[in-house]
């Protein structure tokens, strides 16, 4: 018996010296790059059409896609760079680039920065250009907005916005809720994602912001008012803000039917196309108080520094984002595309839903970029608002100790 | 081997109130359980529709079929499993020496390399996540499932578990033997190790367990898919706004089954292994 | 007590070493060295990337009068005073009775012990199923009979709550091997002695069991007391630090300072103050038990 399992023993270390070296074939002249990435829904699967298609024209290419966990993409890039095995490219959002822009290559120096700035929509430029260097480049766009259970809503007998000069406000909006909630026997009547970017929709619509290029401007009138108003949401019975207390999902409540209303963005189309079965359900305009807005969002491709292949990462980033294969890319992948000259792309389904978005994202003003962009900012006052927010809502916290809070960590850390 | 007649007695003595307890507990502890198993046959939707509903609509494994096709599972469990087998073997084998050593010898020292190594317990991994990786860099175990077989081998909880059981050994085996002209490696190898049965089964299992489950460790040092375990590769499932809970919980049920015939043969040692023959005489 | 009675001395003094080298080794090499870097980088205001500047002592003063840091400790030890009586309790009892001969043990073995093997993201999403606010199955129970909503997780006390019984549900399992172990390591012959001498069960607990199983209970205790502080992932998926800041811990804090604030030198100077706080605790418990030792009787 003794014999028998140090036998095993060496057979299993055997087989872990194996397997354990790992697929080390790396011949001279095929150059391997390393992708970093993460996947929501179907655009791993159209990345690796664009890889296949340009592995095939530059056979001295290899491109791998390595699926990195989004919670960890930051950390996991910070270690590789510190430990010199940064991955050549990286998917991105702005608030990864955020921290990491300092490692990120400078596409302004391998190519015609302004011509490159030209072609896509303005509102994101804080978002790829950090510090007067293009340090990565857009591949798609995500905009915020409100999808509602339109069957509740037809319930209650409250139409919808009919188009961009239909608008309703704040106020309007509000009175609607307290028909679907009434009419549908609903305990709350919407859900928003989260404290942070997703309510701060509301905060750009209600003309205030969390930063400016002056310092804070989160004790603004217009910032107190809306954190006022969404409080009021909550205590009146229509905002869920258990969603925020204990961070449960949203779109679970929303597809649960649990609520009627939800403040989110065009990732949700997919999915919930693809699973909500049991009512209709459409994206409709959001309302307005002093002005419309949305937030930008939306993921970009860089380039990490000292990875000895930053030349040709930068051409396939270039090629990728062209509009042929950005075209392809959105498409595939249920995107809205950041390019000026991909406005109007073809989507399998929910085009009008699309199209409701798109208008949101040309109306927005530049404050979204601003907090969402500006250099290293969303660190500095995301986790204060995550975990501070829900106690004003709870009452544990006054309004104004609250923004005075956050427009303090605001100012620290631009020095004002 | 005989039931002593104490053991007899207190076997009458578990009364039905006992007996009642564990029962209830059980089933509490039973009942998130068979929640997470029911689920694995619900789809997305379904997972999370409200009036709540314990059963599956039905018992398809529907989630098992597609997930298997979403990754390279095979070598994702093979990986895992050859971490986990290895892992244990080299941290019970040298936490056992260790543990040994603090127990049962008064070296320079050993009070403060203790400490040092409990204290350490302490330390929040992910805040040196940098410094361990370029470490790991360093003596080239970066991408390979060695690094994360040796770092995570020499646990301090292995030391300190091995040397409190140890501690509760007669030191009158060690004396006698020596003065019967035994080596320190023989006393070690041919008395104490097999009075140390139960307790390295015990560790084998935490091990095991904390291996299989492991996930910051994969996270530092794995880059090639090749090297994936099954914790890392679930992770990737967990996307910036949607989680795949249909696969993630699929897979989760279906890498118990091995944790649970482990647990079931090293509990066996752990209870009925123990000799005690020779402190009776 | 630690004559030198073999016949071999060199061999004695050397041997201890000889043992503790491959740990000694390992443990130096992917854990010293980089708590040292650590260290180093607490000097510092590095946020992972770029360039490293020196700040001197500037985080150590800092961290005097960061009251969210201080209260995040409090509130960890708060819930330790909670926590680790339960969390060696029930294990103890289970073990108690499963080492005894009794029916189905190893099925209650397995069963108490299985959650043990579950992973915190999975624990947490089935624990939101029964206690989530809007969509678990006690709420929606308790309003199919007439009540209004239990607020659990969105009260303090609630939210401790559900922690704990996670926690207890998901650690009992390891202490509880643990006691076994540690029982089953108690001769037989102290038990027989104390029958002769008619003892009660409930004696021979408090004064054989208990005194005898001082090594193990000193284990579980300081294993406890670490493994409490260091409740981050479970907190994470249960209840990711809410309502408001009621559930987040001293690691959750270290956490979002180094990565979501992006400070991770200030994370550092957090950590190794927290790990000589806990060094401190230990070694005073260490000199109070003589190291979980039992006395020689």
């Amino acid at each position: 018996m003794k014999k028998l399992s140090v036998l095993l023993l060496i057979v299993i270390m055997a087989i872990t010296c194996v397997f354990a070296t790992g697929d080390n074939e790396k011949t001279a002249t095929v150059k391997q790059l390393d992708f970093f990435w993460w996947s929501d829904g179907q655009e791993g699967v159209a990345m690796q059409a664009l890889i296949d298609e340009y592995e095939q024209m530059h056979s001295d290419i290899k491109i791998n896609l390595i699926e990195v966990p989004f919670a960890d993409v930051q950390n996991k890039i910070m270690m590789s760079v510190a430990g010199g095995e940064a991955p050549a490219l990286t998917r991105t959002t702005e608030g990864i680039s955020n921290q990491l822009y300092e490692a990120f290559v400078d596409f302004g120096e391998y190519t015609d920065g302004e011509a490159l700035k030209s072609h896509f929509v303005s509102s994101i430029e804080s978002y790829y250009v950090k510090n007067d260097k293009i340090i990565s480049v857009p591949s798609d766009v995500t905009a915020n907005g409100l999808i509602v259970n339109k069957t509740m809503f037809d319930k209650a007998g409250v139409t919808l916005p009919s188009g961009p000069d239909d608008i309703w406000t704040w106020d309007e909006f509000k009175k609607a809720l307290i028909k679907v909630k009434a009419a549908n026997n609903l305990e709350y009547a919407i859900a928003i994602d989260n404290a942070s970017h997703r309510w701060s929709t509301i905060l750009y619509e209600f003309g205030g912001s969390f930063a400016n290029k002056n310092g804070g401007n989160f004790t603004s009138d217009n910032s107190i008012r809306c954190i006022e108003y969404t409080k009021a949401l909550a205590d009146e019975g229509l905002f869920n803000a258990s969603t925020w207390i204990t961070f449960e999902d949203a779109g679970i409540l929303f597809r649960s039917q649990l609520v009627a209303a939800q403040i989110c963005g065009t990732w949700c189309l997919e999915p919930y196309h693809n699973n909500i079965t049991e009512f209709e359900w459409c994206a409709t305009y959001m309302p307005v108080d002093v002005k419309r807005s949305s937030t930008p969002g939306g993921k970009q491709f860089a380039v990490l520094q000292d990875s000895g292949v930053e030349q040709e990462a930068v051409d396939f980033v270039l090629w990728a984002t062209e509009k042929e294969q950005n075209q392809r890319y959105c498409e595939q992948s249920l995107f809205v595309s950041p390019r000026l000259d991909c406005a109007e792309l073809k989507y399998p389904y929910r085009s009008s839903d699309f199209a409701v978005f798109a208008n949101e994202l040309a109306n927005t003003g530049n404050e979204g970029a601003f907090d969402w962009g500006y250099p290293g900012l969303s660190a500095a006052f995301g986790v204060d608002v995550t975990y501070d927010f829900p106690k004003v809502l709870s009452g544990k916290m006054t309004v104004m100790d609250f923004a005075e809070k956050i427009n303090k960590d605001i100012n620290d850390f631009m020095g004002k | 081997m005989t039931i002593s007649p104490v053991l007899k007695r207190q076997r009458r003595k578990v009364s039905f109130s006992v007996y009642l307890l564990l029962t209830v507990l059980g089933l509490f502890y039973l009942f998130p359980i068979i929640w997470v198993f029911l689920s694995s046959f619900k789809g997305y939707i379904e997972l999370f529709e409200y009036p709540p509903k314990f059963l599956p609509k039905s018992f398809y494994p529907i989630n098992y079929i597609e997930s298997f096709v979403k990754g390279d599972w095979v070598r994702y469990f093979t990986n895992t499993f050859l971490v986990t087998a290895v892992s244990t073997l080299i941290c019970v084998v040298i936490s056992e020496m260790g543990g040994y050593a603090f127990a049962k010898y008064n070296f320079k020292g050993r009070n403060f390399l203790f400490i040092l190594f409990i204290s350490t317990l302490m330390l929040p991994l992910e805040v040196l996540m940098i410094p361990i990786f370029i470490v790991i860099k360093k003596v080239g175990m970066y991408d390979s499932l060695w690094g994360l077989i040796i770092p995570s081998a020499a646990t301090p909880f292995g030391i300190f578990l091995i040397r409190q059981f140890y501690l509760s050994i007669p030191n009158e085996y060690i004396d006698s033997a020596r003065i019967d002209g035994a080596h320190e490696w023989q006393i070690f190898l041919r008395i104490m190790v097999p009075l140390g049965k139960s307790i390295m089964a015990c560790l084998a299992i935490f091990s095991a367990l904390w291996r299989w489950n492991d996930y910051l460790w994969p996270l530092l040092v794995i880059r090639n898919d090749n090297n994936y375990t099954l914790q890392l590769a679930l992770a990737n499932f967990s996307g910036q706004y949607n989680i795949q809970w249909q696969t993630i919980i699929a897979m989760m049920v279906l890498s118990m089954l091995p944790l649970l015939i482990i647990f079931l043969f090293f509990q066996k040692q752990i209870v009925d292994g123990m000799a005690m023959s020779g402190l009776k005489g | 007590m630690k004559k030198k009675i073999s016949i071999y001395p060199t061999e004695q003094k050397v041997f201890p070493y000889l043992l503790i080298l491959p740990n000694f080794l390992i443990f130096t090499i992917f854990i010293i060295i980089p708590f040292c870097y650590g260290i180093v980088m607490s000097f510092t205001n590095w946020k992972g990337i770029g360039a490293i500047n020196f700040t001197g002592i500037e985080n150590y003063i800092r961290i005097f009068s960061d009251s969210e840091y201080w209260d995040s400790i409090f509130r960890t030890l708060k819930y330790a005073l909670i926590y680790l009586p339960i969390a060696i309790i029930v294990p103890l009892f289970f073990a108690t009775q499963l080492v005894k001969k009794i029916r189905f043990r190893g099925i209650y073995r397995t069963l108490f012990f299985w959650p043990s093997m579950i992973s915190p993201i999975v624990i947490g999403i089935s624990f939101r199923f029964i206690f989530g606010n809007s969509t678990g199955c006690i709420n929606y129970l308790v309003q199919i009979l007439g009540f209004s909503k239990l607020n659990l997780m969105t009260s303090n006390a609630g939210a401790i709550f559900v922690l704990i019984l996670a926690s207890v549900w998901c650690g009992t399992g390891g202490t509880m091997i643990i006691f076994m172990s540690g029982l089953e390591n108690i001769s037989t012959v102290y038990y027989e002695a104390a029958e002769i001498d008619g003892a009660t069960s409930r004696k021979k607990f408090f004064y054989i069991t208990l005194p005898l199983l001082k090594p193990t209970m000193f284990l579980v205790f300081i294993t406890g007391i670490i493994t409490v502080f260091k409740t981050f992932a479970l907190t994470m998926q249960l209840t990711q630090g809410g309502p408001g800041d009621a559930t987040k811990y001293v690691v959750q804090n270290i956490y979002d300072t180094a990565f979501s604030k992006a400070q991770l030198g200030y994370a550092c100077t957090q950590s190794l103050i927290l790990t000589l706080i806990i060094a401190t605790f230990t070694v005073f418990q260490f000199k109070i038990n003589k190291g979980g030792a039992i006395n020689d009787n």
